[in-house]
């Protein structure tokens, strides 16, 4: 018979140690093996009707079971190839994308002074006895070298030089 | 071949799982969704949803992986029916000629088959049961009936330790004033 108790505190402490641990416990009563017993019986009392259905439902889960392939199609493929295919057609992807990439546009102003330089001749001051064929003597490589300039920035920078320094391949002649 | 032999013994494993399973998850399932076609076809929903996605998985682990998909079913029945009858319960229902005092609930009186069926006890936590909300239900049935630890069931109805205790909690006060009325009656 059931007798469920309706003191709190008394209830409550039953309750709590119950909901502590993982066996047995008892509040007023109910316990877990009142319920088992209660509701097993309840299963006893099924109708062949519903057994026989679920037994057909049973068969019809079962059917569902995978094959191997299918098994390993929806498991180790999907965790592993899946995912490296992805990673090797996504980096397929970017090297081609940078391969096929166009250069930076440039702007109007860029543009304009491209156009300037394409049309003016490019024309070599040789009043002064400057020779561009002539090759550079080792001291001027050096000399370049240690300096780290390109070829205008070197004659900028030349130009800009005491006399004694200037036109090197002069002293060089003198 | 291994292989086929392999799955052969996986099947009969199944079947001897799921013939042991079955009666408790359909009982379950009537037990929430209070109608016998629906509970058969939540209990073969689950079933093959097992079955498709973790028949591979160890077997100690079949029952807590089982009653977690029949969990998720039951759940989605329950929130699909709600947001059916939010939407359509505005609409005039067809009248199919059914008696009206068959359908309202007695909130006093229990199913008479259940009652004559069962054992009174058996019958009278079953109807108590039905009146529970769902997760209290659930919390009650995994942890009492079924016998989970509290871990194993937070596990399968995918909520912490807490909430278990807390619904089980509830549930057992409910119940518990549901059960002082029956027996006063």
């Amino acid at each position: 018979m059931i007798n469920p108790s309706n003191n709190s505190s008394n209830s409550r402490e039953t309750l709590s140690s119950a909901l502590s641990s993982d066996s047995q416990f008892d509040a007023a009563e109910l316990t877990q093996a009142t319920v088992q017993q209660a509701l097993n019986s309840q299963l006893e009392q099924l109708d062949f009707a519903v057994l026989s259905a679920l037994n057909q439902r049973r068969q019809i889960a079962l059917a569902e079971q995978p094959s191997f392939w299918s098994r390993w199609l929806i498991g180790d493929a999907v965790k592993f190839v899946l995912p490296a295919a992805i990673a090797c057609g996504a980096a397929v992807f970017a090297l081609s994308f940078e391969m096929r990439m166009p250069l930076a546009p440039i702007s109007d102003a860029d543009a304009a002074l491209l156009a300037e330089f394409d049309s003016t001749p490019v024309q070599l001051d040789t009043s002064e006895g400057f020779d561009p064929t002539q090759e550079l003597a080792d001291d001027e490589i050096a000399l370049l070298g240690e300096l780290e300039l390109n070829g205008l920035e070197f004659y900028a920078w030349l130009d800009h030089q005491p006399e004694t320094q200037k036109k090197p391949t002069q002293q060089k002649d003198i | 071949m291994p292989t086929d032999r392999a799955e052969l013994s996986q099947r009969a494993l199944l079947d001897q799982f799921f013939r042991e399973t079955e009666r408790r998850a359909y009982k379950m399932a009537l037990i929430s969704l209070k109608n016998v076609d629906e509970a058969l076809d939540a209990v073969q929903d689950a079933m093959c949803n097992f079955v498709r996605s973790y028949s591979n998985k160890p077997q100690a682990d079949w029952a807590k992986l089982f009653y977690c998909v029949l969990d998720s079913r039951l759940t989605d029945w329950h929130r699909r029916h709600c947001v059916r009858k939010r939407f359509f319960g505005l609409l005039p229902q067809l009248d199919d000629g059914a008696d009206m005092l068959e359908v309202v609930e007695d909130a006093q009186c229990f199913d008479p088959s259940v009652l004559l069926t069962g054992t009174e006890i058996g019958a009278a936590i079953e109807a108590a049961l039905q009146k529970l909300p769902e997760r209290q239900r659930q919390a009650f049935m995994l942890r009492l009936w079924e016998g989970f630890d509290v871990e194993q069931t937070a596990q399968i109805m995918r909520c912490s330790e807490g909430s278990v205790k807390t619904h089980l909690s509830r549930a057992l006060s409910s119940m518990r004033l549901k059960l002082a009325h029956h027996s006063e009656s």
